[in-house]
């Protein structure tokens, strides 16, 4: 379990980017950390690896408290950072340098995934795009075994049939005894893998549901017109009419578009977070 | 404080892969230099300076194992870098002690290896002067290395970026205030030998001569303390714990 209590925290010279910021991540769920540019969504995936340290307040992660930086919390711990410093040498050289690192990686599910995302194991990472680099990253996290994966934008640099691959290869290899954390703006790439969304903005936490708890309590309707319906909390153009963000009175569950229901948190929170 | 000897041979292994490009093409560059000079040397008579070798390797070791010192955590330049390797499986001790061992082990050793083969290739072609003094020479060498290294390896965890340069510009700005400082205490505590800053006009010192021998006995053994045992360790403490509160 991942526990964050009265987090608070801000860079040198800066506005304070977390006011006492309280949550608590379960094992056995991917979590989608939506937030607009420059709310903290990787700073906050920092803290949680300890290699940034709060202000005040408290993270641990499996018990043991991040900015102590425990080896054993560490090796369990894989962060997939949006901008990555990888050394110019093969990737057959990284595994060798990086794979007894973490006492519970598996060289052979490794070469699975990179095959899956179609990266040849030969080749050096000089040789590579940012994509294909971020491919090889991807693959050692899940192969890493690693119970808390950390991500920040993902899916930032892959092309549609590697977007796809990404969500098959975590749909597979996710564990029930894994947390993890995806923060991304790319939602549409993720829509189908999440299991609770958390939108953060201004230094705290607006929303925190499950995916079930979301597709209880309400749904996405695509209607003709008229753009305002009464009973609508939000409501967004799309192509072929109005994309509406209802509550759920039927009990059917609808497809989710969660940059419908991002808008609709950052819009009115209290409204949405009414019907929870 | 978490120390694990098989964590501390794995990211010994870890860096060792990454950095075997630069490791090996330093180590071959160093030889071919030396051997290039040995060969100069054949041609030149057969004949080699005294401590031709001993005084290479001193520079070798004070500067390529201060300079290798500033950028051992050449990672914390960016701040990606520093995401990654504090973010790597191991404690901060067994990082630390990684990279110690780097600097302050292996270099010299490695520096040893590489001065001792060029010696021992060229013995075949060249004649070298038997110098008793050798191993003195060499000793001091390390012995500054020894009291210079965990200072260097500090201000290296300290600053992120151009670490040579801020290196040079401590030392000289913590040079000035120790001279600033001791002259002030020395115009405080010997009012009498001083007229406005400068010395009194006409001052003869006529120091009692055993006294003197026993003041500079003392302040030998002092130094010697602070520079072999002090130094080292509150520098080396003190990286620990500057490793300890780095962030990204």
């Amino acid at each position: 379990m991942i526990n964050i209590s009265n987090l608070q925290f801000s860079y040198p010279r800066k506005p304070q980017l977390f006011h006492g910021l309280d949550l608590q991540l379960e094992q056995g769920r991917i979590y989608g950390l939506l937030g607009k540019n420059g709310t903290g969504k990787s700073t906050l995936l920092k803290l949680i690896q300890g290699v940034l340290f709060p202000h005040q307040g408290a993270i641990t992660v499996g018990g043991a408290l991040s900015s102590d930086r425990k080896a054993a919390m560490l090796e369990d711990i894989f962060f997939l950072s949006e901008e990555y410093a990888l050394p110019a040498i093969a990737i057959k050289a990284f595994v060798q340098a990086y794979g007894p690192l973490y006492p519970q990686y598996d060289n052979d599910k490794f070469s699975r995934l990179l095959e899956g995302f179609e990266v040849d194991a030969g080749s050096k990472f000089s040789e590579l795009s940012y994509g294909q680099k971020k491919k090889v990253l991807i693959s050692f996290g899940l192969a890493s075994n690693c119970r808390y994966l950390l991500m920040d934008e993902p899916t930032n640099g892959l092309d549609i049939p590697s977007k796809r691959q990404f969500r098959k290869a975590m749909l597979t290899e996710f564990r029930s005894d894994q947390i993890v954390i995806i923060s991304t703006h790319q939602i549409r790439d993720l829509n189908q893998l999440l299991e609770s969304v958390i939108i953060i903005e201004g230094g705290k936490i607006l929303f925190n549901q499950s995916v079930s708890e979301l597709e209880d309590k309400l749904t996405f309707e695509t209607r003709l017109g008229p753009e305002v319906v009464a009973e609508s909390l939000y409501t967004d153009r799309v192509a072929g009419g109005y994309l509406h963000l209802l509550p759920n009175t039927s009990g059917e569950p609808s497809e989710i578009d969660l940059e419908v229901l991002f808008n609709a948190v950052i819009e009115d929170q209290q409204k949405i977070n009414a019907h929870f | 404080m978490e120390f694990n000897i098989n964590r501390v041979m794995r990211l010994m292994k870890r860096d060792a892969i990454v950095y075997r490009k630069p490791i090996v093409l330093g180590v071959a560059a160093v030889f071919i230099v030396l051997m290039l000079l040995m060969v100069s040397y054949a041609y030149d008579g057969g004949f080699v300076p005294e401590f031709f070798l001993v005084t290479r390797f001193n520079f070798s070791l004070l500067v390529g194992g201060l300079l290798m010192t500033t950028i051992i955590f050449w990672e914390f330049k960016s701040a990606a870098g520093r995401v990654h390797f504090l973010g790597i499986p191991a404690s901060t001790l067994e990082k630390l002690v990684t990279r110690w061992l780097y600097t302050f082990l292996l270099f010299p050793l490695l520096c040893l290896i590489i001065f001792f083969l060029v010696f021992l290739v060229s013995s075949a072609f060249l004649e070298y002067n038997g110098n008793d003094e050798v191993f003195e020479v060499l000793s001091d060498s390390l012995m500054a290395y020894w009291i210079v290294h965990p200072i260097v390896f500090m201000f290296g965890i300290w600053y992120n970026r151009y670490v040579a340069p801020k290196i040079i510009v401590s030392a000289l700005l913590f040079c000035l205030g120790a001279v600033a400082v001791f002259f002030v205490m020395h115009r405080m505590f010997f009012n009498e030998l001083y007229s406005g800053f400068a010395l009194a006009e006409g001052l003869t010192v006529d120091p009692d001569p055993t006294f003197q021998i026993k003041v500079e006995g003392a302040m030998v053994n002092v130094a010697r303390f602070v520079g072999l045992v002090f130094v080292p360790i509150f520098f080396t403490v003190v990286s620990y714990f500057k490793l300890r509160e780095k962030q990204a």
